[in-house]
């Protein structure tokens, strides 16, 4: 389809802003609710479908996840004693409380990320934009990170099946691990993250010297970057770089992008310096490659300044242009005083530690590794999906059946004229 | 970091893992590889399966209706019903985006709008007082709310704290600069009647601003209420803020606050009990709102009675809607006029596009050069005549190849060989209005006296 005869969805569920994780925890789901509400005011209802996204059910999340981690989520409730001992298996607890609703909660999000893989699937939309997910941490069998369900790796499983290569680009500040992991062996999927890295900052994984294994060897990119990083080194000697290449050697299908707006200046947890503009400049880049893109939400902890990005981000995927001063509506106290889309968010008392040099130097690593891609034994172009993880065994695999035409003179594989 | 400290506890939870590893790591944090980290990737199935996914739509856009009649029924929507924007949205692609079924169906469906009765309110902030942010031990407060519902309106609520009416902040502004302004007294006790000015002695006083000074000897002092009997204080002083004995007219001399009474007031109605500024109270209207209250009490099921108080919230909430709508307009017309200043640039000064455009464009901008030409240097003068020494705005339009820094050493070093400062004094001087009134009248007036000559001329 062309740019300008794209369609949109975007998934609004009117319950999510009902969700709290507690006393002092710094996620909180109302941060949608607001954005929501910001893009009504806006107006860019005009130009989108939007849906009230249904629940995901327990069969969909078992797809990825184990069964027995998806039961104990719904059973679980707060406070109560006998759940309490297996907290510790599932890490739920400190980071991941548990708290009223969890498992609608995890339901809601998730199935709005499922309604929009299904979306884009079917063709029905170009891009499909869900604030409520991005929950990137979760991993198979424990929650981490804030994360309960990944609803990520859920709705690239869903986009699989009609793409042959899903990219999966994640801005958040930290690494996107659960996703990294589900998708660490193969060549369907390439995760992509620019995040920061050391000093123990959560989660601890992420290196540059990850890249995959296996089939998957070389399919997994990681950007690990100093903390106060701004918005031009950011996009243009990182970002664009990178994605450019990737789009260059592995030719996806289809993207997956997750928009953590905890990378943003004066976050509570997180420690770069980007504005909302340089935040966005690489969504609308994305949107610039002409394909099929869910875009997800993800981190994002001081509450006011994420909507804020979301909805700049919704008017950039739309082409929409919004004016600075946002519209007066009922929650408009949280954007007060300024009630601008665009405050200054820089902070200077985060030092920028990304030198040129070092910048450079990752991106170099990177392009070495992409173009190795190119050689890899498993070539990105095929259209025949892998099986599961046996793929490296062609020695003594199955042999490859050929339908035979009528005027061949051979009798089967076995005959051939010369042995090499 | 996270909330916690901890990065994932792999390598302790280990042995509680009932799901077997198929790789064990000695490192506490790493990418885990085997069957039970990864995910099973489905096969690629291009066949479309037909859609069976149960989402509801709430929303496609539609060219049959104008923009104008979706605001307005948005609008009806919000007043009338109280529904807010999605469920207005909703039922109106429900009903096929036609607008009169719509509003009946609206009628009929009753939106789930959380009532809060006053009580439920204030149960709400006791318990929030109480417990905090634990919505858990909030809803045993209140059990008739789920927690969601607690939330929510937690969330409504939260910022609506902070709010402080007008006779709050009068009060505060009072309690910190006692006496200092002639309306910034108001009690606690006198705020919850109606506080309709009524004549006070000393507002009589105060009105009168004492011109004989013959009379003052015999009055109260305002602030502490002595009077000069028998000469037994000195003389009275007569001021802006009332007649003063002499001590605390000293003191008013020096500070120019009242003097703080030492003993306790005489009268009751010591001060003058005046609303603060920006209120406008007379009579009629409290009369009539006591009356509607009343009214709408006992005729619960008219719709048609409008709660004046809640009339006067939807008027303060237009008003503010129109500011913001306001502002919009005048940042986009800003930007306008940024741009359309590009197009009026000398061309070979700036040979990319204006930095203030909102959209992302991915242009280079002109490396800023030290060397001044002719031209820039023309431009720079006529800036600074125009803008005086604001480098920004010169800066700004010079174009590109100039940094503020660059104008700022141009102006030290070249302040006497283009005489700047003579520039911009000459061109400093604001021309009023009136000025301008009277430069286009002499100069019509000369017109015209040219005209009647030529007239005459013509004539005689």
């Amino acid at each position: 389809m062309t740019t300008n005869k794209r369609t949109f969805s975007y998934m609004m569920n009117p319950t999510v802003g009902k969700y709290h994780y507690g006393p002092g925890h710094p996620m909180k789901p109302y941060r949608v609710e607001l954005t929501n509400c910001l893009v009504l005011e806006y107006k860019m209802h005009k130009k989108m479908n939007i849906y009230c996204p249904s629940e995901a059910s327990i069969h969909d999340m078992t797809r990825f996840h184990s069964e027995d981690y998806v039961d104990f989520l719904s059973r679980v409730t707060p406070n109560s004693q006998e759940f309490q001992r297996f907290y510790s298996i599932y890490n739920l607890g400190d980071d991941c409380p548990v708290f009223t609703g969890l498992f609608d909660f995890c339901k809601l999000y998730t199935g709005a990320s499922l309604l929009s893989a299904t979306k884009l699937n079917h063709k029905q939309s170009d891009v499909a934009i869900n604030w409520a997910g991005g929950l990137h941490h979760a991993k198979k069998f424990e929650a981490s990170g804030f994360c309960y369900i990944n609803d990520i790796v859920i709705a690239i499983l869903e986009l699989l099946k009609y793409h042959e290569r899903v990219l999966y680009i994640d801005i958040d500040v930290h690494h996107g691990d659960g996703v990294q992991e589900a998708f660490y062996f193969t060549d369907r999927v390439m995760t992509v993250s620019f995040h920061k890295y050391g000093n123990n900052f959560f989660p601890g994984t992420g290196s540059m010297y990850e890249i995959g294994a296996e089939t998957g060897r070389y399919y997994s990119i990681n950007v690990p970057l100093r903390e106060g990083i701004t918005d031009d080194d950011y996009y243009e000697l990182v970002f664009k770089p990178v994605i450019s290449t990737v789009m260059q050697y592995y030719r996806p299908k289809c993207i997956v992008l997750q928009c953590g707006a905890d990378s943003l200046g004066g976050d509570r947890l997180g420690c770069f310096n980007l504005s909302i503009k340089g935040h966005g400049k690489c969504v609308s880049f994305v949107m610039e490659q002409n394909l099929p893109v869910l875009v997800v939400g993800g981190g994002g902890y001081t509450v006011k300044n994420v909507a804020r990005c979301w909805t700049y981000e919704t008017s950039l995927i739309l082409n929409e242009q919004l004016s600075n001063d946002i519209p007066f509506h009922d929650y408009i106290e949280f954007f007060a005083p300024d009630c601008q889309l665009h405050p200054n968010l820089f902070n200077p008392k985060i030092e920028n530690g990304n030198s040129r040099q070092y910048l450079e130097l990752i991106v170099q690593f990177v392009n070495e590794k992409l173009r190795l891609l190119a050689h890899a034994p498993s070539v990105q172009m095929h259209d025949v999906p892998p099986d599961l993880l046996d793929t490296d065994n062609h020695i003594g695999g199955k042999p490859t059946r050929r339908a035979d035409a009528s005027n061949e003179f051979y009798d089967d594989d076995n005959d051939v004229d010369r042995t090499d | 970091m996270k909330l916690t400290l901890t990065p994932s506890k792999k390598s302790n939870s280990s042995t509680t893992v009932d799901i077997d590893s198929s790789s064990t790591s000695d490192c506490d944090v790493r990418i885990h590889e085997g069957s039970s980290y990864q995910a099973n990737i489905p096969p690629l199935d291009p066949t479309p399966l037909a859609t069976d996914h149960e989402a509801i739509l709430f929303w496609r856009p539609t060219d049959s209706i104008s923009e104008n009649d979706l605001i307005e029924y948005i609008d009806f929507a919000r007043r009338k019903h109280r529904m807010n924007e999605e469920q207005a949205l909703a039922i109106l692609q429900i009903c096929k985006y036609k607008i009169s079924t719509s509003k009946l169906l609206m009628q009929q469906y009753t939106p789930e709008i959380d009532e809060w009765t006053v009580e439920e309110k204030c149960l709400f902030e006791q318990a929030y007082k109480f417990y905090g942010k634990m919505f858990s031990r909030i809803r045993q407060m209140l059990p008739d709310k789920s927690v969601g519902d607690l939330v929510r309106y937690y969330y409504s609520w939260k910022k609506t704290r902070l709010h402080k009416s007008l006779m709050d902040k009068h009060e505060k502004q009072s309690q910190l600069m006692p006496y200092d302004d002639d309306d910034a007294d108001s009690d606690d006790d006198e705020r919850n009647t109606t506080s309709i000015p009524l004549p006070t002695k000393d507002l009589d006083h105060r009105g009168k601003m004492s011109i004989d000074q013959t009379g003052l000897d015999e009055q109260e002092c305002c602030n502490c209420e002595v009077t000069n009997i028998n000469g037994s204080i000195g003389p009275m002083h007569s001021t802006p803020k009332g007649i003063l004995c002499d001590e605390c007219f000293v003191y008013w001399q020096n500070s120019g606050l009242m003097r703080p009474e030492l003993y306790p007031s005489k009268s009751s109605i010591k001060k003058i009990k005046r609303p603060p500024k920006n209120i406008a109270l007379d009579l009629d209207s409290l009369i009539a709102m006591n009356l509607y209250e009343n009214v709408s009490t006992s005729n619960t099921d008219n719709n048609d009675i409008i709660d004046p108080v809640e009339k006067l919230e939807d008027d303060i909430r237009q008003e503010l809607a129109i500011i913001q709508s306001h502002n919009q307009a005048i940042d986009l017309l800003t930007n306008q006029c940024r741009d359309g200043m590009e197009t009026m640039r000398i061309p070979f000064l700036t040979s990319s596009s204006s930095p203030f455009m909102i959209n992302n464009s991915n242009s280079t901008t002109v490396t800023p050069t030290s060397n001044w030409s002719t031209e820039e240097i023309l431009l720079a003068i006529q800036a600074f005549g125009k803008y005086g020494k604001d480098f920004d705005a010169v800066a700004r339009i010079i174009g590109s190849t100039k940094t503020v820094a660059d104008v700022e050493t141009f102006f030290l070093e070249c302040r006497e060989r283009y005489q700047l400062d003579m520039v911009i004094e000459i061109n400093s001087k604001p021309i009023t209005n009136v000025q301008r009134k009277q430069q286009s009248s002499t100069t019509n007036n000369d017109l015209n006296s040219n005209r009647s000559n030529t007239n005459d001329i013509v004539l005689c």
